[in-house]
């Protein structure tokens, strides 16, 4: 009887591409480590090829079958987010952070990890993941997203318990252990075997908890922040319509877009008078600290925000406003992400 | 070879590690690759942990002033002892 897998079942791992669309190998075979594993909550790696309609008469009502179009992929993936455990150490989302800022995570030994933006305009390009979807049994369909870039980068942050964030965006191509034998060399991505699943994967660092935060705005503390939202779209796309290629070159990139909802309690006091006035008025930076256990505390700084006028949220037993904005800079400025 | 676990929460397989201090045997080749990876796990080697001097109490609290102190000299370590993996050197060094 043929096997089927369990969706609980499944592996995620995440390399950083030393060449855009290749996967990381020695002599064809992938280089992949238990510790590259990311603890997902779910993983998609999406492989796309429509087959497109002949614009041809042949004479019958009888329709000519279709012909297959070009190849790409997409990919999502969205996890709790934690840090390492440990200070100053890499978390297991590393490779996904980095390639959403655009550059490497700058550690400070048992201090801290700092993700900053880079805009990769020249020499050094967007970085670009293989992501490995792995299921059980290993008979089952495996997939590696090569060439996967990150788009979107989302984040929502509430009293609930664990926080959660995903990624999504293109891939250059989704390779298959049920299709690699009969692929093209160009589509195996610098490989000569499928992977096999590392036999041992590595999780580091507990989920951050969701009440244990705070908010500045323009450097006022508000201790009634309810819920928030970031949703960054980092406008990556990658560069599939050139003749000669059958599948993507290189990744493209547009302005970045940071826009943050707040949900606050609104009340008397002279901090919230100051917010409501400062909206549309006063440019301010926004620092989102999640967690309060030294090695997992997640800050978030967004500058040069221009917060629209509230509107009222009538959804809990005390009224709430909620307010929207957009990061904003002069170069590079715009937002960073610290884990201490 | 015993490694004790200096972080929040870590799983290698099917074993989890949930308590600071917590003791697992692991092959010195495996606890080279994952402790000298990017994503280094919070292990030390049982002799370089002991030498911290942690308390019973400190480790069954967790929330003392000296447990954050030696908690810092023992994240200190690792990553001295990261540094020192990745640039091919071995466990037994540091434990002299």
């Amino acid at each position: 009887m043929a096997n089927q897998s369990p969706s609980v079942s499944q592996i995620a791992f995440a390399t950083t591409e030393t060449v855009f669309g290749t996967v990381n190998n020695t002599a064809g075979a992938a280089t992949v480590l238990g510790s590259d594993a990311v603890r997902i909550a779910s993983l998609d790696t999406t492989a796309s090829q429509a087959t497109v309609k002949r614009d041809v008469k042949t004479g019958s009502l009888t329709p000519i079958v279709e012909v297959a179009s070009r190849p790409s992929g997409s990919w999502s993936l969205a996890t709790e987010l934690s840090s390492n455990g440990a200070a100053g150490v890499k978390p297991d989302l590393d490779d996904l952070l980095a390639a959403s800022f655009g550059k490497a995570s700058t550690v400070l030994a048992s201090t801290s990890v700092t993700y900053a933006l880079a805009d990769n305009l020249t020499a050094t390009p967007a970085p670009s993941l293989s992501i490995f979807n792995y299921r059980d049994p290993a008979t089952t369909l495996q997939q590696i997203s090569v060439g996967s870039v990150v788009k979107t980068l989302n984040l929502s942050f509430n009293e609930n318990g664990a926080q959660k964030i995903s990624f999504s965006g293109p891939s250059k191509y989704v390779l298959e252990n049920h299709r690699f034998a009969g692929e093209p060399t160009a589509n195996k991505c610098g490989l000569t075997t499928f992977p096999v699943r590392p036999a041992s994967p590595v999780y580091n660092g507990a989920p951050v908890l969701g009440w244990n935060g705070g908010v500045t705005i323009g450097g006022n503390t508000y201790a009634t922040l309810r819920s928030g939202s970031l949703a960054v779209d980092f406008n990556r796309e990658l560069q599939a319509d050139v003749l000669g290629a059958g599948l993507a070159i290189g990744v493209m990139q547009g302005e970045r877009s940071w826009p943050i909802e707040l949900t606050l309690y609104a009340d008397d006091s002279a901090n919230f008078q100051a917010l409501i006035a400062a909206l549309t008025a006063t440019v301010q930076t926004v620092v989102m600290t999640i967690g309060n256990v030294v090695g997992n505390i997640h800050t978030f700084t967004l500058a040069g925000i221009l917060f629209d006028r509230q509107s009222m949220d009538s959804s809990g037993r005390n009224w709430s406003i909620k307010i929207k904005g957009k990061a904003s800079g002069t170069n590079l400025d715009e937002a960073t992400y610290v884990i201490t | 070879m015993t490694f004790r676990f200096v972080g929040s929460e870590l799983q290698i397989g099917h074993v989890a590690l949930k308590t600071f201090g917590q003791a697992i045997e692991l092959e010195p080749a495996m606890a080279q690759e994952i402790i000298a990876h990017e994503h280094s796990a919070a292990l030390l080697p049982d002799e370089l942990f002991a030498s911290l001097g942690f308390t019973a109490d400190e480790l069954r609290w967790c929330n003392s002033e000296t447990f954050a102190a030696k908690r810092a000299q023992a994240w200190a370590l690792l990553a001295e002892q990261r540094v020192r993996l990745r640039a091919g050197g071995s466990f037994e060094q540091e434990t002299e």
